[in-house]
């Protein structure tokens, strides 16, 4: 049996607030002309809004629907009403209506049309119940030619940890690495995401929509979600027959070099159900520029590619996909992190030590890392009809981190080898929407997870081996009304940790205090080391639509992340400062309490959203500085001189700000947008504010869109200024250096699309700190040692094929 | 053990590389655990050796520096030697820095010594390089103390490793030098040990 499309539209007519002029409606039946009625349009299956359909009476179109599937009429007469509802992928549906004086509701249910229906786009995703933001389509497109994280900090509330390679990693309400998840087509991308110099191992070329879920995210995506979550969404297999294909080239004048990324997707009318697609990106770049000197080293060698079939049949899907990730990734010469009195020193200085024999190289040389992330999925879903939908789905990921430091050539291996194996499978069954009443529908899944995962680590003392097995379930409920949409969750994970300490590093954990000697298993040349660890994530929100245009959300959230083994067991000089590093074996999960609440505003002329949030955390685990009995830091002392000794601990850590942004289109030819992130962070043990939380920051852009001109379509003119101001609230003592200054950076874009070869050719040049402004930025690991890259020019061309024949 | 039992059966189930566990390559490199001086008194006398070893490597217990007790008015024919004894057989690490010597010296300082890293005139030792890179440029391996009146004070020794950037040398005639006017946070490249020892002129 094909799919079942049934189209319901929830009408509500009321009546309209006060009287209005009677003015006949042709068409309509000519009596008291006042009633307001609202309209709801939803997918029946799915119970998502179904835009773009249009609304009429007889030969009259009187509406279409909005994104979120609904639509007023206004003026409405009392008296029989017939509406047809209709939009291509779904059948025409036809209601008679009598419309009264009084409120009243109707409900229509269409069948699929039997011939071939073009579904490209599958329903929305599931309205968010937190502050979001999705980047797809145009505003993707803008950044393509980007890092990742580059891409996602043009979101309010999103910021960059750049590491001293030129890649960075997203922060999000200040909360990063090990408190955000990064979701792959779904699955948790598992890394070495706690360093602070490991940028996450995804190519953005993978997206097709890159969406920023801000808050606490437990219940959905995985306990340790306490700052958000980022998803990576690949574009879906084509559901028709056709073929689909891109092209970008992108050409970089700071960090020289470029990028050529491609995808081919196809469904082969011959075998009706099957898709696939390939896709395939490289990137090389040499190291970038600053105002005044070269970051030696910092070039960029980066590929990627990837590989999905798919298969429907009667509503059972099986799709397959495989991604790999590849990079070498050169660290700036300017670092000076092996002795204490080094990276001091160059605290004072203007520029790096030697700068004037830095060049802007293409070669990568040591100090770099090399990283290789494999991600397999294999993912079936079946429908049971007036049930729901039963899938699972099962996924593995290598990841194999190699870091070189400048040794002697003696030595020729990594000084760090992180390999991180994870087997991940999912169970999830999404029950059919079940109708309360006409107007109330609840939605819901839940959901069990079970990883098992490995780690070997070669190198350095640093962090032991690990392996563990974990299991989670949980269980979502929406209820979903006409203005309001209440959400309910709740999850449980278990998670067994047992680590295989080496001796001499058990020995050295135990003589620093860290750890009790009879606190693991017998003392043999591998110590292991067991831990058990037990969270419960909740998660209550709600939306309410007042007006057509405004609405607010509510969300409360408690969520539990058990430790990373770095933070029980790091043991060994950080390869980012010149600090000795110890985990803390015994801790415990550390648990956040917040809540959020977003406004947003959908007009015609203006579309904005602006979250205020705070966010308590429990046992926060905080990497700092050890002090002793008396308050005063603790050094150790090594062959390379005396370090500072830091440790994780918990303390009690309170995150609260705001953000939002608005865009306001005045004129067809004009529009205007802003944005601004607030953070504070504070240690509420000692009243101290937590490091590397991103300073307040604004950004406001001047958008012209000519008409046509000279073939030139959707052509624009960007402006754009981002201000940052200096981070007050600091410790130095964690900070090690007083926040660098304020700055403001200019950007320009300009594009548009021309006609070549019978597609359609995307162009566009971009530019960046156009001032060249010599910036530092706080939540940079360069800001110790060199200034920011200068100006920078990105010149694109994109080009989307997109026939629907088989080819 | 539980643990034991449920990695073992891990590795089975994720075919991971868990054979090797604690199998150090030997690669990783550029670990110091121990650095010896060693002082032969010209024309007769016993030779004296002192040494700053931490043996558990980076953290837990802090170094175990000897005492370095020197006659007045004698000369010292003085070696340095860098070791990792965190392998075993220990690794010796002066081989590889002979080996680059381009990219290496041995700096003197602190408050016994008066030499090319520092300008204490009247410091109880005096340093000379006695060994050369081939450059012509000193390795500070082997070197040359010479105790004036007896005295106190520290004895630094630091191994610093100046590979050149882009082709241009770091190490030059002028890197003591630098180090005597402005310390080591005015030299280039990163330095691979830096201990203090206790040095006192009988």
């Amino acid at each position: 049996m094909n799919r079942r499309l049934i189209l319901i539209a929830t009408l509500c007519a009321s009546r309209a607030a006060h009287a209005e002029e009677e003015t006949p409606d042709r068409g309509l039946s000519a009596a008291a002309c006042t009633a307001t009625l609202d309209g709801h349009v939803v997918d029946r299956k799915t119970h998502e809004a179904i835009g773009g359909a249009t609304v009429s009476a007889g030969d009259r179109l009187l509406a279409e629907t909005d994104d979120a599937g609904r639509f007023t009429l206004h003026k409405v007469c009392v008296g029989p009403l017939l509406l047809v509802i209709e939009r291509d992928d779904y059948t025409a549906g036809s209601r008679a209506i009598g419309i009264g004086t009084s409120g009243q509701s109707v409900e229509v249910e269409l069948d699929e049309r039997v011939d071939v229906i073009i579904v490209e786009d599958k329903a929305p995703d599931v309205t968010e119940m937190r502050s979001a933001t999705t980047l797809s389509g145009a505003a993707l497109e803008k950044t393509r030619g980007k890092g990742f994280s580059e891409a996602l900090a043009e979101v309010p509330g999103v910021s960059q940890l750049r590491s001293a390679s030129g890649m960075g990693k997203p922060i999000i309400r200040g909360q990063f690495g090990r408190r955000l998840l990064m979701l792959v087509d779904g699955i948790r991308h598992r890394s070495q995401d706690w360093g602070l110099d490991h940028a996450p191992e995804i190519d953005p070329f993978v997206a097709d929509k890159l969406t920023v879920v801000r808050g606490a995210s437990g219940v959905r995506y995985g306990p340790d979600a306490i700052g958000g979550a980022v998803l990576v969404q690949p574009p879906e297999l084509l559901r028709a027959p056709g073929f689909a294909g891109e092209v970008h080239l992108i050409g970089v004048s700071n960090g020289r070099g470029g990028t050529v990324a491609t995808r081919v997707r196809s469904a082969p009318a011959a075998v009706p159900g099957l898709a696939w697609q390939v896709e395939g990106s490289l990137k090389r770049l040499a190291a970038s520029v600053t105002p005044d000197y070269a970051l030696d080293n910092t070039g960029v060698m980066e590929w990627n590619v990837g590989a999905a079939v798919g298969y429907r049949h009667h509503g059972t899907e099986a799709k397959l996909s495989y991604l790999r990730y590849q990079a070498e990734l050169g660290v700036c010469s300017c670092l000076r992190i092996e002795s204490r009195d080094d990276f001091y020193a160059q605290l004072e200085r203007d520029r790096p030590l030697g700068s004037e024999l830095y060049s802007a190289d293409v070669e990568i040389e040591r100090p770099k890392q090399a990283v290789a992330h494999d991600l397999a999925i294999a993912r079936v879903s079946h429908e049971v009809a007036d049930v729901g939908t039963v899938g699972a789905t099962y996924s593995f990921q290598y990841d194999h981190r190699r870091e070189y430091d400048i040794v002697r050539e003696a030595t020729t291996g990594p000084q760090f080898d992180f390999q991180l194996m994870t087997h991940e499978l999912e169970g999830l069954f999404e029950h059919n929407p079940i109708h309360l009443t006409d107007h109330l529908h609840l939605r819901g899944s839940v959901g069990l997870i079970g990883v098992a995962q490995t780690h070997h680590y070669n190198g350095l003392p640093l962090v032991p081996d690990h392996a563990s097995l974990g299991a989670g379930a949980y269980a979502i409920e929406r209820l979903i009304g006409h203005d309001v949409e209440v959400e309910a969750g709740v999850r449980y994970d278990f998670l067994a940790r047992t680590a295989s300490i080496e001796r001499q590093d058990f020995q050295r954990l135990v003589r620093s205090g860290q750890l009790a000697m009879d606190a693991c298993g017998p003392v043999n040349d591998q110590v292991e080391c067991a831990s058990r660890f037990h969270t419960l994530s909740a998660s209550a929100g709600a939306l309410a639509r007042i007006t057509d245009e405004w609405s607010v959300k509510l969300d409360l959230s408690t969520a539990s992340r058990p430790p990373n083994p770095d933070e029980q067991y790091l043991n060994g000089t950080s390869p980012t400062f010149p600090v000795v590093g110890l985990g803390k074996p015994d801790l415990r999960p550390e648990t956040t309490y917040s809540a959020s609440v977003t406004t947003s505003l959908a007009s015609e002329h203006v579309t904005g959203e602006l979250s205020a949030y705070a966010n308590l955390i429990d046992d926060y685990m905080y990497f700092a500085p050890a002090v002793d009995d008396n308050g005063d830091p603790i050094f150790d002392v090594l062959i390379r001189g005396v370090f500072p000794r830091f440790v994780t601990r918990p303390v009690d850590a309170l995150f609260y700000g705001a953000d939002g942004g608005i865009a306001v289109a005045p004129h067809p030819m004009l529009e205007l947008g802003a944005q601004v992130s607030i953070v504070r962070a504070t240690n509420r043990t000692t009243d101290t504010p937590l490091v590397f939380i991103p300073p307040d920051r604004g950004r406001g852009t001047i958008t012209f869109k000519p008409p046509t001109l000279a073939g030139v379509r959707n052509g624009f003119v960007t402006l754009s200024g981002t201000y940052v101001t200096r981070q007050k609230h600091f410790d130095l003592a964690a900070d090690f250096a007083t926040p660098p200054a304020p700055y403001f950076l200019l950007g320009a874009e300009i594009g548009g699309e021309v006609a070549a070869f019978g597609e359609t050719l995307k162009l566009a040049l971009v530019g960046t700190n156009l001032t060249n402004t010599r910036y530092r930025d706080y939540t940079s690991l360069l800001r110790y040692f060199a200034d920011q890259a200068g100006w920078q020019v990105m010149a694109r061309v994109s080009l989307h094929i997109g026939s629907k024949d088989p080819h | 053990m539980k643990g034991t039992s449920m990695r073992s059966l891990l590795c089975i189930l994720l075919l991971s590389a868990c054979g090797d566990d604690g199998a150090i390559t030997g690669n990783e490199g550029e670990v110091i655990t121990t650095v010896t001086l060693t002082l032969v008194p010209m024309g007769g006398g016993t030779t004296v050796s002192a040494s700053v070893n931490d043996p558990d490597g980076d953290g837990g217990d802090p170094p175990i520096v000897d005492p370095l007790q020197l006659l007045a008015f004698k000369t010292y024919a003085t070696t340095v030697r860098f070791e990792n004894r965190l392998e075993d057989p220990p690794e010796e690490i002066t081989d590889e820095v002979n080996d680059e010597s381009d990219d290496h010296q041995v700096f003197l300082t602190g408050t016994s010594i008066n030499g090319p890293a520092t300008d204490q005139p009247t410091a109880p030792l005096t340093h000379t390089y006695t060994d050369m890179d081939a450059n012509g440029l000193p390795i500070g391996l082997s070197n040359q103390l010479v105790t004036t009146s007896p005295g106190t004070g520290t004895l630094i020794v630091t191994l610093r490793h100046m590979p050149p950037i882009n082709g241009v040398p770091v190490k030059t005639t002028d890197s003591a030098a630098t180090v005597k006017a402005s310390g080591f946070s005015a030299l280039g490249g990163a330095t691979d040990a830096s201990v203090t020892f206790s040095a006192s002129v009988l």
